[in-house]
């Protein structure tokens, strides 16, 4: 599947950012997230809105659609971009279901209750958003442990990524992603129980 | 927690604990660990994490975090739409989140489900775009098709629409749970066809058929869902669109060629999808291998590779599809052929209609050859003309038409005439002489029904100089196929060429100039011109040729047909019997059902239904045994039955024999055919009479848009149309649309006949009928004086139409209060009348009695008396709904003068009359049961006399702007304080 010129990044804005990014700038880095922040949430809320009803959405999916926005066929740079880009993605994806599940656990402690609930069952809502905010911080406990074993799991977890896809973002080894997913998996499982 | 080289330690251990099996696992521990226990306890812990656990955990709960994100936005169970209720969600939708929803405020019981759109409108365009899209399909009633009910927006302003909730099985899992065998399931997909079809017919297009959308219910009956809904989606939200590269993939397998490469998508598209629903249905595979393909492929194999024909298809499959075999054979053939043919990568090669799809599946069911010639007439024209179609580029229904015309026109000369090898012969001349019409005339547009004929005239012309009797044959043959298909000035043009050919052949006086003189008669009576018809073949029968049996009784037939257009009924019904005796020696039973078909139409123009339906019933009897099956003959015959039952208010009977006769006619003609055209019109007005609104609409739509594919965008017949449609708009008090079809139709016939022809002067004329209904008197006043004017001018001062125009606008001047003004029209109207149809005759006797009123309301009671018994005579024994005005008229007149005797008879008549005819009558009722109370009070009949005034009372006050009712009421008044 090819990204159609309507919805690539024409002007290269973000081709510039992550060469940027690359090189260090941690400003154009947080500009590149809150694009793709953007266009995650626009995205996602497509794909919500379109034969989604009653599924579950894939972040796979979702990152997938990003990276794909992004991707300029020609560009030169293109496969050291398109790892820079996985990377952001996954990151802005985990920014934003931890800023929503924030945000709806505030709302649900004091903000104004704008309807009463009809079918209060059907509220599955907030144990999911507090699901991810415990992942999040079991993660955020992993990242002081062990880098590596954290960013694994972070692509894997909020992006989707495959065991070689990830290897190949972080330039190592596919045995070491998969030994460390397995780690990182466990300690994780351990400390959520 | 563990320092950072416990860290390094820590997996270590994990991985080598991991490699051992867990059984020995402690052991192993006990001896790493080395007494730390902190270590070991966090290393048991990871290893039985390791173990167990969901593996799509984090997937899962992102997933579900993502989801909620948006949850927010989105319609949730319990959420209110307009007066509906979500329910639950059903996700079985191709688009768009869809819920189980209920009334919320308890109108319906009924479930319905909803499909949202999430983006709102991006411009007043677009929310307008969506309206009219809903609206189009909320008119789609069909009983397998789940309506649209309603749609609207939510409080976020996110579209929706309400549809009728179907619960029922997918179609190919229903196929498989039933264990249906093939002629079940083609039998079901036909069922399913008519639903497309009928959407098309309203130029619909589904846009995504696939089983899925095919529910199939409880009672076995299919339903189709979502009709039309993704393009109705689409223009909620266009950019919507765009992303569908990201979902495509979920329905390609049914998706045409042209859907995958973004071209247009018209009605061919449903039929590929439905091509490939069947291919699926019957061979329980799907025609090609998608899932798991790239992109590139995907559209490579749909828009390219050809599908494995659905027979081999099973025979490749062997051992996975039981009876194999004898499956394969089944399809082989036939149903290979049809289902190739609906899912040709070209639309324009694929069947031009869903109904030829399911007429094909119907002619293999019952054993017909597939698309087979049934005669051999058929067969040359049809072949002809798809060879000159594509020599010179005909459209299809103009080809159609056409063909069907030549074969008309060749079966009945085949029938009627003596000499047959002649016939054959001038017939296949006329058949070459078109196949060779020159391509380059077209210059590569479509050529016209007309210009077809014209070239093929020109060249007759140019190639038969030296045989002009062949020659005036020839071109008289080529204008009954310009009549067969209306276009009426062409054929007389035509007709009067062959006439002047044969007398320059030296022809004049020869069978075949009698012949001549019969078409150009037929023509005449076509274009309106009775008179001049009837002239033709009286000319043509003192001719000696004209003594062959035969001959003559064709020409008396049509004598009769022509003296009834003039409302010369004893002519015309003594031309019939005579036509008839000779017939009936011929022993041709075809031509003697032919008669009694004519006679019945006569009684049905003098009103009286029940002899048309004897008559008719006798000539439909004799055709139906005589040609068994569908034929054009039959179908004449119940059509005229239908129009007997509804003129006798059967109306039920008579939908359901115009019903049967449209049937026949489809599958005779095809749809696109102005017989069928015809036969909708006429079913539009059984439905307006049922008042079945909706319905009588679609027909009169359906109608219109079969003339204009036969005949292009201005005809007579459309034109005739669009004044019945107006007369449906007007029944449902759409007045402002009845006026617009109207003078639609009125335009169309100035420019097709010309300012002041018959035909123009019609429309101006029932315009002025209508605005006097409309109590609009003043335009009503310039219309009809405008009508009286070109008819004197063009039709001669003294035609039938013009005494109709001038009694039109003395009524109008009469109903203003200008009966002075009326009374010089209504003499001429009278005089017009008197000599044309005689004094004893309905339209006499109205005549007469319009006079009485004029004099009456001027005060002169000796002559309006004088007029109304004249008027009384002339009705004689016929009564018809309109003579209650000279039976109250002449007894008012006598009640006022103290003749109670002599007025209570003519005010019983009347409000009898009136009583039986209510509608018509109109507020002549409350005059008659006025005058009819006053009568009795004077004869001290109190009680019966008071209840009668009393209840006339509210019908007068309504009509008080009429001169008789205002003098009434007062009178009313008087008698009953």
């Amino acid at each position: 599947m090819e990204p159609d010129s309507s919805s690539s990044d024409p002007t290269g804005t973000v081709t510039k950012l992550i060469r940027a990014s690359s090189l260090g700038d941690s400003d154009a880095r947080e500009r590149l997230i809150a694009e793709i922040y953007a266009d995650l949430h626009r995205i996602a809320a497509r794909m919500m809105s379109r034969e989604r009803a009653g599924h579950t959405l894939q972040a796979t999916a979702l990152v997938n659609e990003v990276l794909l926005k992004f991707l300029i066929k020609d560009d030169p740079f293109a496969a050291e971009n398109k790892k820079q880009l996985m990377s952001i993605a996954a990151i802005s994806m985990r920014h934003m279901l931890v800023d929503h599940a924030r945000a709806k656990g505030r709302a649900k402690r004091g903000g104004p209750a704008e309807q009463i609930p009809i079918q209060t069952e059907l509220d599955g809502v907030a144990p999911s958003s507090e699901k991810l905010l415990l992942i999040n911080d079991a993660l955020r406990r992993l990242e002081q442990k062990g880098e590596r074993h954290a960013r694994v799991a972070e692509l894997r977890i909020f992006g989707g990524f495959t065991t070689e896809e990830i290897a190949e973002v972080l330039n190592v080894a596919t045995r070491t992603v998969e030994r460390d997913w397995l780690f990182a998996r466990a300690w994780l499982q351990n400390e959520l129980k | 927690m563990a320092s950072p080289s416990n860290w390094t330690k820590l997996q270590d251990i994990f991985h080598q604990a991991l490699a051992i099996p867990p059984d020995s696992r402690s052991t192993f521990l006990a001896e790493a660990c080395n007494g730390d226990d902190a270590l070991r306890q966090q290393l048991e812990g990871l290893l039985q994490s390791a173990g167990s656990g969901d593996s799509d955990f984090y997937q899962t709960a992102v997933g579900q975090a993502a989801e909620s994100v948006f949850a927010k936005d989105q319609a949730v169970p319990g959420d209110r739409l307009g007066p509906y209720q979500l329910i639950r969600p059903l996700g079985q939708g191709g688009m768009g989140s869809v819920f189980l929803a209920a009334r919320a405020d308890g109108a319906f019981e009924k479930e319905v489900a909803i499909k949202l759109v999430r983006a709102g409108f991006d411009s007043p365009a677009a929310r307008e775009r969506f309206r009219t899209e809903r609206q189009i399909l909320a008119a789609l009633d069909h009983p397998n098709i789940a309506r649209l009910l309603d749609g609207g927006e939510g409080s976020r302003g996110e579209p929706y629409v309400v549809m009728e909730y179907i619960e029922g099985v997918p179609l190919d899992v229903y196929c498989k749970q039933n264990t249906l065998g093939v002629a079940e399931r083609v039998d079901l997909f036909r069922r399913i066809c008519s639903a497309v079809s009928y959407a098309h017919r309203r130029l619909v297009v589904h846009r995504d058929i696939k089983p899925a959308n095919i529910l199939i219910g409880a009672d076995g009956v299919p339903k189709l869902v979502d009709f039309g809904i993704a393009k109705l989606l689409d223009t909620a939200d266009p950019a919507a669109s765009l992303t569908r590269a990201g979902e495509r993939a979920m329905t390609l397998d049914y998706a045409s060629p042209e859907q995958i490469l973004g071209q247009p998508i018209t009605t061919a598209s449903d039929i590929y999808s439905l091509g490939v629903v069947l291919y699926e249905l019957l061979t329980g595979k799907p025609p090609y291998r998608l899932h798991g393909a790239r992109p590139s492929e995907v559209e490579r194999t749909i828009c390219v590779d050809d599908p494995v024909r659905p027979s081999t298809s099973v025979a490749r499959a062997g051992a996975e599809v039981p009876d194999a075999n004898r499956l394969a054979r089944r399809l082989r053939g036939d149903l290979d052929n049809i289902i190739l043919k609906a899912m040709r990568k070209e639309p324009d090669r694929r069947y031009a209609s869903v109904d030829e799809l399911a007429e094909d599946l119907r002619r293999h069911r019952e054993g017909y050859p597939v698309l087979a010639q049934p005669d051999t007439w058929q067969y040359r024209a049809g072949k002809f003309l798809s060879r000159n179609r594509a020599a010179v580029g005909i459209g299809v229904a103009v080809a159609a038409s056409l063909a069907f015309a030549f074969v008309a026109v060749i079966r009945e000369r085949n029938t009627a005439q003596a000499e047959r090898a002649k016939a054959e012969q001038v017939s296949k001349f006329l058949v070459e002489s078109f196949r060779v019409v020159d391509p380059s005339e077209s210059r590569g547009r479509t050529l016209t029904a007309r210009e077809v004929l014209q070239q093929g005239a020109e060249r007759v012309d140019r190639e038969l100089q030296s045989q002009p009797g062949m020659r005036a044959t020839i071109l008289r043959t080529i204008s009954e196929v310009y009549a067969s298909i209306g276009l009426y000035p062409d054929s007389q043009n035509l007709v009067e060429r062959a006439i002047q050919a044969r007398a320059a052949a030296g022809e004049s006086e020869s069978p075949e100039a009698v012949e001549d003189e019969i078409q150009l008669g037929r023509i005449l009576l076509t274009r309106g011109n009775a008179k001049n018809s009837i002239a033709q073949y009286k000319k043509a029968l003192a001719k000696p040729d004209a003594k062959a049996p035969e001959r003559r009784s064709r020409l008396l037939y049509h004598m009769g047909m022509a003296n009834a257009d003039a409302g010369a009924w004893e002519e015309s019904k003594s031309a019939y019997e005579q036509s008839l005796a000779l017939r009936r020696q011929l022993g041709d039973q075809a031509l003697v059902a032919q008669t009694l078909f004519g006679m019945a139409d006569l009684q049905f123009r003098r009103s009286d239904y029940t002899g048309t339906l004897n008559l008719g019933t006798q000539a439909y009897e004799i055709r139906r045994q005589l040609f068994q099956g569908n034929h054009p003959a039959v179908a004449e015959s119940l059509q005229q039955m239908a129009m007997a039952q509804d003129a006798l208010g059967k109306l039920e009977e008579g939908l359901r024999l115009g019903q049967e006769a449209l049937k026949m006619r489809r599958a005779i003609f095809g749809e696109n055919h102005a017989v069928v055209a015809m036969n909708l019109n006429d079913m539009a007005s059984f439905y307006l009479h049922a008042k079945r609104f909706q319905e009588s609409i679609d027909a009169h739509l359906q109608s219109i848009a079969i003339y204009k594919k036969v005949f292009g965008e201005k005809h007579p017949l459309i034109a005739t149309a669009l004044d019945n449609l107006g007369a449906t708009y007007y029944e449902m008090r759409e007045t402002k649309l009845e006026e617009q079809v109207k003078s639609q139709a009125m335009e169309m016939r100035r420019e097709l006949f010309g300012e002041g022809s018959m035909e123009h002067t019609a429309s101006l004329s029932s315009w002025a009928v209508m605005l006097f209904s409309r109590s609009r008197f003043n335009e009503a006043l310039s219309y009809a004086t405008r009508t009286l004017e070109l008819r004197r001018k063009f039709h001669g001062p003294d035609a039938h139409t013009v005494g109709v125009a001038a009694i039109n606008l003395a009524s109008t001047y009469e109903r203003m209060g200008r009966s002075a003004d009326a009374i010089p029209f209504l003499q001429e109207a009278l005089g017009i009348f008197r000599k044309r149809l005689g004094d004893k005759h309905p339209t006499t006797a109205r005549t007469m009695a319009l006079l009485g009123t004029c004099y009456s309301n001027l005060g002169n009671r000796t002559k309006a008396e004088e007029w109304y018994r004249q008027s009384i005579t002339s009705y004689g024994n016929e009564t018809p709904s309109f003579s209650w005005t000279s039976f109250v008229g002449l007894g008012e007149l006598l009640l006022a003068k103290g003749d109670l005797a002599a007025a209570e008879p003519l005010l019983e008549k009347a409000h009898e009359i009136a009583k039986k005819n209510p509608k018509q009558v109109g507020f002549g009722r409350g005059l008659a049961d006025s005058a009819l109370g006053r009568l009795k009070l004077r004869k001290g009949q109190k009680q019966e006399g008071l209840a009668l005034i009393l209840a006339a009372r509210p019908d007068l006050e309504r009509a008080k702007g009429a001169p008789r009712c205002a003098t009434e009421l007062a009178l009313n008044r008087k008698a009953a304080p």
